[in-house]
């Protein structure tokens, strides 16, 4: 399973949150990531994330709320499990998502949680080993 | 007779001494061109270092005295980068060196430019701005707590 930002997504990525960018890593998270983590975790398939192919790269705010969301919602141990990085030309971003990931673990752990500026339809979490939506429905 | 032997044992000797020497040259020559062929990549890189070194100065200074667009300023740090990681994936495969040597400087470098206030405040209308006191401030501190990661890059392939 993979996604392909530069194709499945947006040439052209923006910043952290909605409210400040078009293409946010809030959004990229709440359209497109979460919800094929969540296939590949229920799936139990590795997800590659292609980043190579944007015109204009990615902003440190992009990757972390994206990558920091998803390991917010399905725990470090999982997203290291099932999410391989890809890229030839963005080698940098691969450093700052391993530092990403480890910030947003303990961020879990403290249950602080992400900000949102705007509202997302319901999304998949991890909960207790099992996957369901963010409002608790079951799936 | 003894004479004539004699003679002939130093004809055959200097003979093989000429063939020995002459062979040192050459393999004397092929070694000294291996070893400028080698310095002159090494100088290459090492070069190419100080020019991505002093663009991201350049860079630095322009944001300190002058008003940017975002997306301009992004597309920037993109081709900035993309030549670092171009450069450092080569260093990498002729010298060894870790291609993500350079990483933390980029994206320490990109990730103070990218929490500026008036960067993101401007960032929708892609309208000119000036970076913050504090992001000044900052990018200052960064640089002279960083500078030295493009030294030892240049140190690393120099001492190859």
């Amino acid at each position: 399973m993979k996604i392909d930002i530069a194709k499945d997504y947006s040439l052209i990525t923006g910043l952290r949150h909605c409210n400040t960018s078009d293409n946010s890593g809030e959004d990229f998270y709440h359209k497109i990531l979460n919800k094929k983590f969540a296939e590949a975790y229920k799936n139990k398939e590795k997800l590659e994330v292609f980043l190579d192919g944007t015109l204009d790269g990615y902003s440190p705010s992009f990757l972390d709320e994206a990558f920091g969301n998803l390991v917010y919602d399905f725990g470090l141990d999982a997203v290291n499990h099932f999410l391989k990085i890809k890229t030839i030309r963005e080698t940098h971003c691969l450093q700052l998502i391993e530092e990403t990931k480890v910030q947003w673990e303990a961020r879990r752990i403290k249950a602080e949680s992400p900000q949102y500026t705007e509202s997302h339809e319901a999304w998949f979490v991890v909960h207790n080993g099992d996957i369901c939506k963010n409002n608790g429905v079951k799936v | 007779m003894n004479k004539i032997c004699f003679l002939f044992e130093m004809n055959i000797s200097n003979i093989i001494s000429l063939l020995t020497l002459g062979g040192n040259l050459i393999i004397a020559y092929y070694i000294n061109r291996k070893i400028n062929n080698r310095r002159k990549i090494k100088d290459y890189f090492m070069d190419e270092i100080i020019v991505q070194r002093n663009a991201f100065r350049r860079l630095e200074d322009e944001l300190i005295d002058q008003a940017k667009k975002p997306l301009d300023l992004k597309m920037r740090i993109h081709v900035l980068i993309s030549r670092v990681n171009d450069l450092m994936n080569a260093a990498s495969v002729q010298f060894g060196i870790n291609e993500n040597d350079l990483s933390a400087y980029v994206n320490g470098f990109y990730a103070i430019i990218d929490e500026d206030l008036n960067y993101t405040a401007n960032y929708s209308k892609n309208s000119e701005f000036h970076i913050t006191s504090e992001t000044k401030r900052k990018l200052k501190s960064f640089d002279s707590q960083n500078d030295h990661k493009f030294t030892d890059v240049i140190v690393y392939i120099n001492n190859k």
